[in-house]
């Protein structure tokens, strides 16, 4: 009995120093984690189709840069809309922002960005030792630059991941109820998008993983919003602002995060978070993100991160087919 | 499911993971000679709650008046578990806030914890249970440390297990079980993380 008594103490304590260098452990790496590449909200490789990854990329870099970096990761006419959304940050100067304020920031590129734009243009030609002749023409470079970008867009569905079959019926799309009203928005249900594609996303600012999300949704919004890549109408996306943390319920707070954050799309305010669970019934996440169809059928759910490209390659494929070969039900 | 693990550890920096968490600290100073043991359902019990809400085998968590039960049923689990600390009434307290905990849970999903989530979304329950279990015990690490340390430094297995921390761990309870009752829960965790 005495044996056993001296002995478990010591078992025990081998055992607790084992369980807390392992734990030890993993903090060291949960560190790591956080403070890693895995914080870069940018796509995922590892989430990314191969063929896929030169289009994406060139899309992605400058969206991870700083506003006043935007010029310096330019390589292509892809990467020069990214640049005009570099502009408007720096053009989202005012206190009352809306998507049309937006709209028209994005339109007035910066003499700043239009310089970079310019001197990342020159180093390409001096690089390939071509003389331009516009070359020192900054204005018509500018007006070049900007040029490039629409055909891009205009390439989107050649571009856009593919999908090898429509996308699933995964159920009728709900209604929005009990909100506490819209910021930067021009409707105010979402039966005013009906026959229109459209994402619905529910986040909340202060969450770490719904902002690894935004960075993706405005590119997909960049590309497909407005009237779509072949100018037959695009997409709108509304993000369901369901807050977690009362501080993250203030309309201004959301306001400043959606200005800093770079969310220029409609936020419905749902306080009570009466849609957050009215939507996801027992399965609540941050962030859960939806697509809907002309026909007001979700075609795609996802939890969490990730998944960036059969999100896109949803929105091309309703788009791109249209109502006519979309299925009703 | 190390990704999984270290994911889950990390995620503790947030609120919606701190709160999965938060609720198990009551167990450091109540579990006594039984804290690892208590540790260990906590981890079982509230993932596995929160598994099946994960694939709809559970109800989603009540709001408003729906959560005082909630309270009621931590305060009473503590009484008895500060009153006559056995095995069974400190394994009773670990069962009650992990169901609590599992339950109330919402997690912000990450990478990593996305793809058994989604899986469950798409029919594959059974395939979630081992993912969400490695996620948890990153969860989970501030708590199995707490009792490692209590069984490999003597001097603080004392500390943790005299009736002064009892009633440490008692007060911390009825706070949370206060919170959790009143709907203020999420805005104490804020206190800690934001």
């Amino acid at each position: 009995m005495e044996h056993s008594t001296s002995g478990g103490p010591a078992w025990s304590r081998l055992a607790g120093f084992g369980v807390l260098i392992l734990a030890a452990l993993v903090v060291a790496f949960a560190v790591l984690q956080s403070t890693g590449p895995g914080d870069n909200p940018t796509v995922s490789t590892a989430d990314a189709a191969p063929e896929l990854e030169v289009v994406l990329d060139a899309t992605a870099e400058p969206l991870a840069d700083d506003a006043n970096d935007a010029g310096d990761a330019s390589d292509d006419a892809g990467s020069i809309a990214a640049m005009a959304d570099g502009a408007d940050e720096n053009a989202m100067t005012n206190d009352e922002p809306s998507p049309k304020a937006m709209e028209s920031a994005t339109s007035e590129v910066t003499d700043a960005v239009m310089d970079e734009v310019i001197a990342e243009q020159d180093a390409m030609d001096d690089d390939a030792g071509d003389d331009d002749d516009d070359a020192g023409d900054d204005d018509a470079m500018g007006q070049d630059a900007l040029a490039a970008a629409p055909d891009d867009t205009e390439n989107a569905f050649a571009f856009a991941p593919k999908l090898a079959e429509a996308p699933p019926l995964l159920g009728e799309v709900g209604t929005l109820t009990n909100l506490d009203g819209w910021l930067q928005s021009d409707i105010t249900s979402l039966e005013e998008l009906e026959g229109q594609v459209y994402v619905v996303q529910f986040w909340t600012f202060g969450c770490f993983n719904c902002k690894n999300t935004l960075e993706n949704l405005r590119r997909v919004y960049d590309i497909y919003g407005d009237e779509g890549p072949d100018g037959n109408g695009g997409i709108e996306v509304v993000g369901v602002h369901a807050p977690e943390f009362n501080w993250e319920a203030d309309p201004d707070a959301i306001a400043d995060a959606a200005l800093d954050l770079r969310v220029n799309w409609p936020i419905a305010l749902d306080t009570e978070k009466t849609n957050f669970r009215d939507w996801q019934g027992s399965r609540r996440f941050w962030p859960r993100t939806y697509v809907v169809d002309q026909f007001g059928q979700i075609r795609f759910d996802r939890i969490g991160e990730g998944a960036y490209e059969r999100l896109e390659a949803t929105v091309a494929w309703l788009l791109e087919h249209g109502p006519d070969e979309v299925p009703a039900t | 499911m190390i990704d999984l693990l270290i994911e889950g550890a990390a995620a503790l920096r947030f609120g919606c993971t701190f709160a999965l968490a938060l609720l198990g600290v009551p167990l450091v100073f109540l579990g006594r000679k039984w804290m690892a043991t208590s540790m260990v359902i906590f981890w079982l019990v509230s993932i596995l709650v929160g598994w099946a809400r994960f694939v709809d085998l559970w109800p989603g968590a009540p709001v408003g008046a729906g959560l005082i039960p909630f309270g009621v049923a931590i305060i009473a689990l503590t009484g008895f578990g500060w009153w006559r600390p056995t095995i069974w009434s400190v394994s009773g307290l670990a069962v009650g806030l992990a169901v609590i905990a599992g339950w109330l849970w919402v997690p912000c999903v990450g990478v990593h914890l996305s793809e058994p989530l989604n899986d469950a979304l798409a029919g594959d329950r059974a395939g979630t249970v081992v993912p969400l279990l490695a996620y948890g015990i990153g969860v989970c690490v501030p708590l199995f440390a707490a009792a490692a340390l209590a069984a490999a430094v003597p001097k603080f297995g004392a500390l943790v297990q005299r009736d002064r921390a009892a009633w440490v761990g008692a007060a911390l309870s009825l706070v949370l079980a206060v919170s959790i009752s009143a709907g203020w829960y999420s805005e104490f965790v804020s206190r800690f993380r934001g």
